[in-house]
């Protein structure tokens, strides 16, 4: 049975429908890169697919279990979110904050075990942040505190993980950093995330999903998915679509 | 910014962040120690420091010990009992509304106490209870404490602790938003419920403790976040502690300040209604 099942999906806010009839399927393996201009609705998408917002038509189904009947704490065992904008919060350390991943293995009359820490500690090293350990957040630059955000989903040991624009506050170089060690944990794991860069988008992602209105435009291979033709629908603009000679990865230009 | 590189052994991380926070704790409870001496040490029946020290630690039958084990311990301890009870509530009405601090919410929170401790009020009104004797349940007084207004306190006090200990991490995921508290595993809405009420309960017993207007000691907790952090796993403990240390020293106040008793109620507006003026002003420029 597939990790994650989409059919027929509508979800939004109180009366606000924003996803309209999205259907995929995806699997452990696989990383997914949601593209789509501003206010598509791929934020929106990847919080329906954590059982964050109103469904109001069809579902949303882990190894064939709908979202909505799984309780949180399992759910948060599954499923792990790490937002666009988390904010450094004043007192709690690295460590601290990739500990709250535990949360969820945390017994309400517990307190973290050996186990607990042995995750976050190895959580932290896979982001290269192990020896910020006992920093405060509120010291860490805005890439280092992403790459904490990102320890601390892992710590959750989530079967799915979902990244909404994890770049986005990063320098190239740990741009590329996270996107290849995002590619590395897609052995045991689907990762869906969403991006600006289309570039990015498609030299790291396995499959694209092109977003455009609330609808699901197009979903496969990158080369299928990235065509002028799609973009221009997409994005309204005329965009040229090319091959790196030397990576044979695509790229995108502006005509 | 780069932190310090630190490599820790294999396993001695718990017992260092502990070891962080323990300078404020034990300053506090030094601060505490030397309060609740001053607590026993004034009073209408002049009583010399030593022997206050004496009657404290062997309760006998004799004139002192009375005063001090009869009248002025319960006064201290209930004191003591009503800061935490403030604490505790004002650590959960802040932490439930993660980043959300002071705005229309907790308003509508206060509105809600106000409520309750108005419907308390009117009850003791219809049942009877002499309006002179409730004049000064209104302002509040720690005055006339006896072991058993400090036993029932003390019950509370005992249920708002477990609460805090089963609910801090809870309390801890909702200050980075309620989805990622979500996708923790935490129950939001049924969360964000249940510590609202026991928040309710724990300020109504505070106001039986020493009357409506000690309510406004419940943004005491709001300011400890600027000592230890947000981390509710420091922060209520040390509100708890700072509270306590603030009531007795009101309690004191209210004694020596001048002739008659000040009720405690008054001293709290007194002392924390500029604490909301600057609460509200520090949220507006957005601190």
């Amino acid at each position: 049975m597939e990790m994650l099942k989409v059919e027929a999906l509508d979800a939004g806010y109180e009366d606000n429908v924003v996803i309209k009839n999205a259907s995929f399927d995806a699997d452990i393996g696989d990383f997914i890169g949601i593209i789509g201009p501003n206010g598509c609705g791929k934020t929106t998408l990847l919080r329906a697919i954590a059982g964050l917002i109103n469904i109001s038509n069809g579902q949303v189904k882990i190894r064939g279990k709908d979202v909505r009947r799984i309780n949180r704490k399992e759910l948060a065992k599954r499923i792990a979110f790490v937002p666009q904008l988390m904010v450094p919060t004043a007192g709690f350390t690295v460590e601290e904050t990739v500990l709250l991943g535990r949360t969820p293995y945390i017994g309400r009359f517990a307190f973290e075990t050996d186990k607990d820490y042995r995750v976050a500690d190895k959580a932290a090293e896979e982001l290269k942040v192990e020896h910020l350990i006992d920093t405060p957040v509120t010291s860490l630059s805005g890439g280092e505190f992403q790459r904490v955000a990102i320890a601390r989903a892992l710590a959750q040991e989530p079967k799915i993980l979902l990244l909404d624009e994890p770049t986005s506050h990063l320098d190239f170089k740990f741009q590329i950093k996270v996107l290849r060690m995002l590619r590395r944990l897609r052995e045991d794991k689907l990762i869906i995330a969403t991006f600006h860069d289309l570039n990015l988008a498609a030299r790291f992602s396995r499959k694209l999903m092109l977003v455009s209105k609330g609808e699901v435009v197009a979903f496969g291979r990158s080369d299928a998915v990235l065509t002028s033709e799609n973009l221009k629908v997409a994005y309204r603009v005329n965009l040229e679509v090319r091959k790196n000679p030397k990576t044979g990865k695509l790229r995108v230009f502006n005509v | 910014m780069d932190g310090p590189v630190k490599k820790r052994g294999a396993r001695g991380g718990k017992l260092s962040k502990l070891k962080n926070k323990l300078p404020i704790i034990v300053y506090l409870l030094i601060v505490i120690v030397i309060l609740s001496f001053l607590s026993l040490l004034i009073g209408t029946t002049k009583i010399s420091a030593s022997k206050v020290f004496v009657s404290t630690l062997m309760p006998g039958a004799s004139n002192t010990s009375s005063i001090i084990w009869q009248v002025r311990m319960p006064r201290l301890v209930l004191a003591a009992l009503s800061g935490a009870l403030l604490a505790m509530a004002g650590a959960m009405i802040f932490g439930t509304y993660g980043a959300v601090i002071i705005d229309n919410l907790v308003v509508r929170t206060f509105y809600l106490i106000a409520a309750v401790t108005s419907a308390v009020s009117i009850f003791m009104i219809v049942f009877g209870y002499n309006l002179n004797s409730l004049y000064p349940w209104l302002l509040g007084s720690l005055a006339g404490t006896t072991w058993t207004n400090v036993l029932l306190v003390s019950i509370f006090v005992l249920i708002g602790v477990i609460v805090y200990v089963f609910y801090y991490k809870d309390l801890n995921a909702l200050l980075f938003g309620e989805y990622t508290a979500k996708t923790l595993g935490v129950e939001v809405k049924w969360v964000r419920a249940f510590l609202l009420c026991v928040a309710i309960m724990l300020s109504a017993v505070a106001v039986y403790a020493c009357g409506i207007l000690s309510i406004a000691a419940l943004i005491l907790a709001y300011f400890v976040r600027f000592m230890t952090g947000m981390n509710h796993k420091y922060l209520i403990p040390v509100s708890i502690m700072m509270s306590a240390s603030v009531v007795i020293l009101l309690d004191i106040f209210s004694r020596i300040v001048f002739p008659a008793e000040i009720p405690i109620g008054i001293m709290m507006v007194v002392l924390c209604g500029p604490l909301y003026i600057y609460a509200m002003q520090r949220r507006r420029v957005g601190l």
